[in-house]
């Protein structure tokens, strides 16, 4: 292998060699934004399932080498959440744990790590109730002066709710009723993954949230439906999950029972029928395969994005919601309450609740053609 | 006391993140700040986060850590210093020791950019640069739950050691296999990435979505997987795999 090769590697984002890949699989690349065929999907399955033996077999080779009954996992191929949903049923080890900002960015934390542990030579503590990751909620938190100093500033109209119970009652209602409502509470998640402090929510139940989701707040169609923010007490009423999965980094089988008859012709539907087609009663996070991307919520790490889920169960009998990250498409999640309500405005989010404050979309100021987000943030 | 900020820049989701005796105190990536996606710039803002949640200033450090992307130091130092043409970029390499001079030119962009935090003492500053196998296995094994436990990396493009399997036992970790560049998982998963249309680095989510329309049961599905296996990667009982470079000539676009 040649050192010129290898640079380009680094930098070259063209990755293929397109004429010999034309040759082997019978077409051409697909443009960026080209139209998916089903021949593509074959061969995104193709790569997937490969994908999944590697990984199973390399995780085999380590419990083979180490002997140990678990087994701790990042990486950027550790995001591949389908892939690390097979390894935990395939049972090789007793328990797994994954780092929820498993790229680029946990390596900070992992760099600082290293150097206490090996460098510094310090004794670690094994922690003693889960991982100790704090939920990830590991970022900047913003007092309710600093949110009032954000809507201010853009005039904004907003409610202060005393009671947190009221609160998130009245946001039980509000999603209960089809409503999508911005949910900003406390420090912002580190990783990918916004998990409840960040969030963008709706009704898992709703027939068209997830078009209204995809079409009237993200602003581009996703393949993948939603993922569900499910109470842990209630995960086995909707999935097949042995184990908890805090940071949405595993996938997990609907239940069967509910799980809707698919038609005869369903195989010959194009890719966004067979999308929207109501595979479930918790439609807007059932993925094609009967699969979903399992948030776990615990009380023990976000106490109130526990009791916003608990509330909606009491009224609705489902502990279960829909959550997307709080951005549209190609934005970083958001981070400030500026950001969040600046986000509010150019979306058809219903809602916004910042803290205690409670923001209705229909009473706040024009907005039209303030800002030009559309430019600013390029499409993923 | 011992407080340690780590720091990852230069390359892709720049973050910073401060643990005070083993505590994680504070982590942020960088682009939630500045509101540039997946931003390779110097994490001043996270930084200055972390600094700001924990009430100290950079002086007061025990040691600032950072995460070290082996071939992304190579690019840089490259890019930044030295005019070259492709071509003579091979000889360029084996004959310069560069590994000592692109540590020099890291630090210098390290020092750089902590200074646009606050003013601190350059001649304080205890600066690390732990093996870069070792930080990513260190995310994954001391914040878990485990007293013991394998580890296993599995990295994306751009990296020497592309998937490593280690052993944390206690404080300490330790490396008992690799694979290497430039056989990895994750770049033959970003090469069909590319292939199908979506952006290396961030549309592998696009992928994994799509895989599930395929159909496991056609012909040109299974036809698809023979012919992976037959001529672009052999994977082996292992885990390991051996890429066939023919077919992932990268070209400089």
């Amino acid at each position: 292998m040649a050192e010129s090769e290898i640079l380009n590697y680094a930098t070259g984002l063209k990755m293929v060699n397109e004429s010999k890949w034309e040759k082997l699989f019978g077409f051409p690349a697909v443009k960026p934004d080209g139209k998916i065929e089903q021949k593509h999907c074959d061969l995104a399955y193709a790569i997937q399932k490969i994908t999944e033996d590697i990984v199973i077999k390399m995780a085999k080779e380590a419990k083979r080498i180490t002997g140990s009954d678990f087994l701790c996992m990042s990486g950027g191929v550790a995001l591949n959440c389908v892939a690390n949903g097979k390894l935990v049923r395939e049972n090789v080890f007793k328990e797994i744990f994954i780092q929820p900002a498993a790229g680029d960015a946990g390596g900070a934390l992992g760099a600082a790590q290293i150097a206490h542990h090996m460098y510094f030579d310090q004794k670690r503590e094994t922690p003693l109730n889960g991982d100790s990751m704090k939920g990830a909620y590991l970022g900047p938190d913003f007092s309710d002066k600093e949110a009032v100093i954000s809507f201010k500033k853009h005039k904004a109209v907003y409610h202060y709710i005393d009671s947190f119970d009221e609160l998130c009652s009245e946001v039980s209602d509000l999603i209960d009723k089809g409503n999508v409502v911005g949910w900003f509470q406390g420090r912002m998640e580190f990783g990918p993954r916004a998990l409840g402090n960040r969030s963008i929510l709706g009704d898992a139940r709703n027939k068209e949230m997830q078009k209204k989701l995809n079409l009237k707040i993200k602003y581009r169609e996703s393949f993948r439906p939603f993922a569900p923010s499910v109470l842990i007490e209630s995960s086995n009423e909707f999935f097949d999950l042995p184990v908890s999965s805090p940071y949405m980094l595993l996938i997990a089988d609907v239940n069967k029972e509910r799980r809707n008859t698919l038609p005869e012709n369903y195989n010959e539907l194009d890719l966004w029928e067979k999308l929207y087609f109501e595979r479930s009663d918790v439609q807007a996070i059932t993925h094609l395969d009967f699969s979903a991307r399992v948030q776990t919520v615990h009380k023990e790490t976000n106490p109130r994005y526990w009791q916003l889920i608990n509330t909606f169960k009491e009224k609705t009998g489902y502990g279960i919601v829909v959550n997307t990250s709080f951005n549209v498409r190609g934005e970083p999640i958001v981070c400030t309450p500026e950001d969040a309500y600046k986000c509010f405005m150019r979306t058809e989010m219903d809602y916004l609740v910042v803290n205690n404050f409670l923001l209705k979309k229909t009473e706040q100021p024009d907005w039209k053609n303030r800002d030009k987000w559309m430019v600013e943030f390029k499409p993923d | 006391m011992i407080k340690i900020l780590g720091i990852s820049a230069f390359y892709h989701d720049s973050a910073a993140a401060l643990i005070i005796d083993g505590e994680i105190i504070a982590a942020a990536q960088e682009e939630r700040f500045t509101r540039k996606k997946h931003t390779p710039d110097f994490p001043v803002n996270a930084v200055r986060y972390c600094l700001e949640h924990s009430g100290y200033t950079i002086d007061e450090l025990d040691a600032i850590v950072f995460y070290d992307k082996p071939l992304l130091k190579f690019e840089r130092l490259l890019e930044t210093y030295y005019a070259f043409v492709p071509r003579g970029l091979r000889q360029f390499i084996v004959s310069i020791p560069v590994w000592l001079k692109e540590k020099m030119f890291l630090k210098k962009m390290l020092y750089e950019g902590l200074a646009e935090i606050e003013k601190y003492n350059k001649k304080k500053l205890k600066l690390l640069f732990p093996e870069h196998h070792l930080s990513h296995a260190a995310s994954a094994f001391y914040p878990s739950p485990f007293k013991e436990a394998a580890i296993l990396t599995v990295d994306g493009v751009g990296e020497w050691a592309t998937a490593t399997i280690c052993q944390g036992k206690d404080n300490k970790i330790s490396l008992l296999k690799e694979m290497r560049f430039p056989h990895s998982v994750g770049l033959l998963y970003s090469a069909f990435t590319f292939y199908l249309g979506f952006r290396v680095n961030s549309g592998e989510y696009k992928l994994m979505g799509l895989a599930p329309y395929g159909n496991p049961k056609s012909e040109q599905t299974k036809n698809f997987i023979k012919l992976i296996n037959k001529e672009i990667v052999t994977v082996k009982d292992d885990g390991s795999i051996w890429l066939n470079q023919k077919y992932l000539t990268m070209q400089q676009v």
